[in-house]
């Protein structure tokens, strides 16, 4: 078990990383499947 | 994204768990430095580091901030369902969460200026969501003009803390207070270290930071424009979280306030100002969106007033309660239009309006509530128009440079109809 100092800046760390992983995540889906990863749709 | 946010949430309120138990009020989580300068002038080396801390302002704060945007979050899934740009709304909402988390654990200036423009850019951003139409675009320009004012205030203030202390980290720029014989720099109990000269400069620009960000007086303009947005943005921005950053920054600096009356006189002023502004032109707002925005700038007017006052808490609690009261109304906001058809078209009448309270001043009130204090006119003469002209001159300056060493043929430019801010253009669309 850590001491105090060092679980709160782990749970610290956690809080500050979270929205930029939540940002990076949505960023990262939105571009990809707004601008290439969807397959080669067949000609009309 | 619920989950993520009640992670993070979860993680938040353990943090504020183990500071009671442990009764600690003060826990600083390092990055390290970002820029580390060595400099045979000057004593202290030239650092920005990347602090974060966890406090009593920026717990309760950044408490609030996952809970209205998990609450908000799951809204507006519903609230946009099947609306194009569906993906974009939330990458830019997300965007907006890490700009107000990062703001709010704040340790330093420089890292508070890199969360503030998060949520400036998302925030712009997210008023031209419908960017199909001319009026959205228009007025996420407007709101990106006055964030920019504020922005280069913040950053103008972070330059001259640095120049005067060579660091930007909040604790020891507010210094430490004995209690009990130790020493304690955890809000509020900061104290002052900078000369008063040095004050009345570095709270001059930070007070303009926040005015522009708060909308106070004079940059109430933005505020209304910037509800072209989608509902659930307009909520947590407007109603609860980015339009509090600016008494957020005044509280988190508030040993300046408390060592310059001037400062203080300015900001009870100013608060006060912005707050009867508000409370006279929401009431005559014809649409519900624009009126709860001016009765949030109302309320803001007077968290202003009390930080200016010395109160540190009250704000606090202001600022939570009036956050949680406010986003609720503006996502009923719909809901409520309709219920008031369906009761006015129960009773077969129109349901009752409040009466006139200022005797003869009342047209001259009600015209200057209308025009809303003339404000937006002046923004555009004051701020925009040179804004606009500035960098339009750089760009020609630019295209003029480039086809010279390009050795082309200056391009002859044909009249762009760019958008027009004037407020009577306005109206008439």
């Amino acid at each position: 078990m850590p001491d105090y100092p060092t679980l709160a800046a782990y749970l610290g760390t956690v809080v500050i990383s979270v929205p930029f992983g939540l940002m990076f995540y949505l960023g990262g889906t939105t571009l990809i499947g707004e601008n290439g990863a969807k397959p080669p749709q067949p000609a009309p | 994204m619920t989950a993520t946010t009640g992670v993070g949430l979860i993680a938040g309120l353990m943090v504020l768990g183990f500071m009671l138990a442990n009764d600690t009020q003060h826990v600083v989580v390092s990055f390290g430095d970002w820029v580390h300068v060595e400099t045979p002038v000057t004593e202290k080396p030239f650092h920005f580091a990347i602090k974060f801390v966890f406090d009593r302002l920026s717990v309760p704060f950044t408490a609030l901030t996952f809970l209205l945007f998990g609450t908000i979050g799951v809204f507006a899934t519903r609230y946009m369902h099947r609306e194009e740009g569906y993906n974009r709304f939330f990458t830019l909402y997300s965007l907006f969460l890490a700009g107000m988390v990062t703001t709010a654990l704040a340790g330093t200036i420089e890292t508070l200026f890199f969360g503030w423009e998060l949520v400036g850019l998302s925030s712009a951003l997210l008023v031209g969501f419908f960017h199909n139409r001319p009026a959205p675009v228009r007025n996420a320009f407007r709101v990106w003009v006055v964030y920019r004012i504020s922005d280069a205030a913040l950053l103008l203030a972070a330059v001259v803390l640095h120049h005067m202390s060579s660091g930007g980290d909040f604790d020891k720029l507010t210094g430490y207070q004995q209690i009990d014989g130790l020493d304690v720099a955890a809000w509020p109990f900061g104290v002052c270290r900078l000369p008063a000269n040095q004050v009345l400069i570095v709270g001059l620009l930070l007070i303009i930071a926040a005015a522009g960000k708060s909308a106070l007086i004079p940059f109430s303009g933005w505020l209304p424009r910037a509800m072209e947005g989608p509902t659930p943005s307009s909520a947590v921005f407007y109603g609860a979280l980015s339009v509090h950053l600016g008494a957020y920054l005044l509280l988190r600096l508030d040993p300046l306030l408390d060592a310059s009356p001037v400062l203080s006189t300015i900001v009870v002023v100013l608060g006060l100002a912005t707050a009867i502004f508000a409370a006279l032109t929401a009431r005559v707002q014809t649409d519900i969106k624009s009126a709860l925005a001016f009765a949030s700038l109302t309320q803001v007017g007077l968290i202003v007033a009390e930080i200016g006052l010395g109160w540190r808490y009250i704000p606090l609690v202001h600022i939570l309660g009036h956050a949680c009261l406010r986003t609720m109304q503006f996502v009923r906001a719909p809901s409520v239009i309709r219920d008031h058809n369906a009761i006015e078209y129960a009773l077969g009448d129109r349901l009752p309006r409040g009466s006139g309270f200022l005797g003869k001043f009342g047209v001259r009130v009600y015209r200057f509530a209308l025009e809303r204090g003339h404000l937006d006119a002046i923004l555009d003469r004051v701020f925009c128009a040179p804004f606009l002209a500035f960098f339009r001159g750089i760009d020609r300056l630019e295209q003029r440079i480039a086809s010279t060493v390009n050795d082309d043929q200056p391009k002859v430019e044909a009249p762009v109809a760019t958008p027009s801010l004037s407020p009577e253009k306005e109206h008439a669309i």
